[in-house]
């Protein structure tokens, strides 16, 4: 018993000291980046990033997912999908359980767990990595993308969770990547997994099928002469007429993915109660995510006289929101069973030396944090639309509207190469200037 | 107490220091198998490119080719490897090894591919304003090539858990330019089975 106290209470120190040297929580320390986020500076963003980025392995996967999403934002598509690579092979390595950061979680804090990225952040990674390839012009490497993502996503699948089990988003930009190759049965495979999703995502996030992916699944339904199916599509979306394949493929494709805001992020929140009759202070530390408003409420593609509407394909706060709703149970087991090892490991030291007590109950105490870690660069949406044009050049613009109609930006694509049977792939990453504040 | 925290602390610091060895460089021979990730690595590209040297040489065509062209050896040219498998693999190594053998075998003749002909050109143009006449090498004499290779990498991969079966199957194929005849093709499978450690420090 004295034997398991001494190493109890050394570690609870040690704890404390690690925690001490950098106190100041993942969320907090996110800020700096925003703020310059906020103020469109990316450049320095990506300065406050690798200024912020000290402690080792530990972070060094959101340190690069964020790297990646600033660059990605940049426009540098090459060097964004290096950082994502480099993730990939970082989360392959510390997805095997560490001993050592299981018994820091239970003794000290969530924190000192290597980070490997929320299922979502997961899927995020290969979805960003294949827009990145396919916007470089390489739908061979995002191909290779899309089959990375196959086999996670079947894992993801086994997986426990209720609200998120399978990304639809990424199965519909599968079935885009197959398409553009003219793998046909692959792409109406992808297509069908995603419809099945979306209906998935609709009673559990409010996320509708996409209209575009309706059209897409007639298409390919139609020219894979599946009947049954095509009856039941043309139901389900209320779709009378579509293009067929052949036609559709003598023309090109303009495909507009938009990302709005930032991903909402977690927060502390904190509880301390005092037991008087051990005289110790007992604090347990939950994350919450402190969601943001939407400022866009739709996405608006124009082109000449002809406007069309972007859909939300991926609302990344909510599933982020509803994931860590499911995981609150084991979170807070967690740290309850580390408030009872501080709080006992502090009352038998204080026993035998009120010093060291008091010592080792405040250090408990201070080492008491929430996990705040997320993949704060990420988008709260993400729209698409799919615009069927002539081949040749054109002019496309894009207007965010507010929740009041009012248009709260505008971008323009000017002089799009369009080629007959060919996609191209256009991207913009809007984020307000007041990106603090919403609900606290 | 105090001896017990001072001797977490001895085995604390060995461990990071344990941790934070230097680099170690060790020079290993370029057939040596060492495989860490399971991953498509230079084992496997060698060992394809081998597989695949030793098929094609032996096979029939060539020999087919020259007797009928009066004993002139058949042209080659190296068309695309496409990657469509899990992995982003470099084909460039086995497509080299490959162009390589085909070279030394001395019965068959392998022409530039289609971009390495683009700087070669420019090259020609080039000496068409500068060069002397005597060094001159005029254009449109280039030899068109009599057959082509083209190819693919596929996988298929069964994962559960931390085990995964990698299954790899490259497909080579050579064309004949004049009538689409496909007049060899070469295939090679490796299967690996990874079992990824679920346990670390």
């Amino acid at each position: 018993m004295y034997r398991a106290r001494g190493w109890l209470a050394s570690g609870l120190c040690l704890g404390a000291v690690l925690l001490l040297s950098g106190c100041a929580s993942y969320s907090q320390r996110f800020d700096a980046i925003e703020t310059q986020l906020a103020a469109g500076n990316l450049s320095g963003a990506l300065q406050a990033l690798e200024k912020d980025w000290d402690n080792g392995q530990r972070d060094e996967v959101l340190y690069l997912l964020n790297r990646a999403m600033l660059l990605r934002m940049q426009g540098d598509y090459r060097q964004s999908n290096q950082a994502l690579e480099q993730a990939k092979h970082l989360i392959d390595e510390l997805d095997a359980v560490s001993l050592r950061e299981q018994a820091a979680s239970l003794t000290v804090n969530d924190t000192l767990k290597s980070y490997i990225g929320s299922d979502v952040e997961r899927t995020l990674l290969h979805i960003y990595a294949a827009l990145n390839y396919l916007q470089l012009g390489m739908p061979d490497e995002a191909r290779v993308e899309v089959l990375q993502l196959d086999v996670l996503l079947n894992l993801q699948a086994d997986g426990q969770g209720n609200a998120y089990t399978e990304d639809a988003f990424a199965r519909y930009l599968s079935g885009l990547v197959f398409e553009q190759l003219g793998e046909w049965s692959d792409a109406m495979i992808a297509y069908r997994k995603s419809y099945q999703n979306y209906q998935k995502y609709r009673k559990q996030l409010g996320v509708k099928p996409p209209y575009s992916l309706g059209l897409a699944l007639l298409r390919m339904a139609e020219h894979l002469g599946l009947k049954e199916e095509l009856r039941q599509y043309r139901k389900a979306f209320a779709i009378e007429q579509w293009t067929p394949l052949p036609v559709f493929q003598a023309k090109g494709e303009v495909v507009l993915v938009v990302g709005t805001g930032l991903a909402s992020r977690k927060r502390e929140e904190s509880m301390s109660i005092f037991a008087p009759e051990a005289g110790v202070m007992v604090r347990i530390a939950l994350p919450r995510y402190e969601t943001k408003v939407q400022p866009v409420s739709e996405v608006r593609l124009l082109m000449g006289s002809e406007t069309m509407d972007a859909e939300l394909v991926e609302d990344i706060d909510a599933i982020a929101v509803k994931t860590l709703q499911e995981q609150m149970p084991a979170i807070t087991a967690r740290a309850l069973a580390r408030a009872v090892v501080k709080y006992r490991a502090a009352k038998e030291a204080g026993e035998q030396d009120q010093g060291l007590g008091l010592l080792l109950n405040v250090a408990g105490m201070l080492s008491e944090q929430a996990d705040t870690r997320s993949w704060s660069t990420l988008p709260q949406r993400i729209y698409l639309t799919r615009q069927s044009l002539m081949p040749g050049r054109h002019d496309i613009s894009v207007q965010l509207l507010g929740q009041g109609g009012h248009v709260l930006a505008q971008k323009q694509f000017t002089g799009v190469a369009v080629e007959a049977g060919k996609k191209v792939y256009l991207s913009w990453r809007w984020i307000p200037s007041y990106t603090r504040g919403g609900k606290r | 107490m105090v001896s017990k925290n001072v001797k977490t602390l001895w085995v604390l610091l060995l461990a990071v220091a344990l941790a934070a060895c230097a680099t170690k460089v060790e020079r290993i021979d370029s057939e040596e198998v060492r495989d860490l990730s399971g991953s498509w690595n230079d084992t496997d590209s060698r060992l394809v490119s081998e597989e695949m040297i030793r098929d094609v040489l032996s096979r029939p065509w060539i020999n087919r080719y020259t007797r009928s062209h009066g004993g002139a050896p058949p042209v080659v040219i190296v068309g695309e490897v496409r990657n469509l498998s899990h992995e982003h693999i470099n084909v460039n190594t086995f497509v080299a090894d490959m162009e390589r053998a085909l070279i030394n075998s001395g019965n068959v003749e392998v022409v530039a591919s289609s971009t390495e002909r683009g700087e070669v050109r420019g090259e020609r143009k080039d000496q068409d304003l500068h060069a002397s006449e005597g060094s001159r090498n005029v254009m449109g004499e280039e030899v068109g090539a009599d057959f082509m290779l083209k190819g693919t990498i596929n996988t298929i991969i069964d994962a559960e858990g931390k085990k995964q079966v990698k299954f790899y199957q490259v497909d080579l194929t050579l064309i004949s330019m004049a009538d689409n005849r496909k007049v060899w093709v070469g295939q090679k499978k490796i299967k690996k089975f990874v079992d990824k450690r679920s346990l670390r420090f």
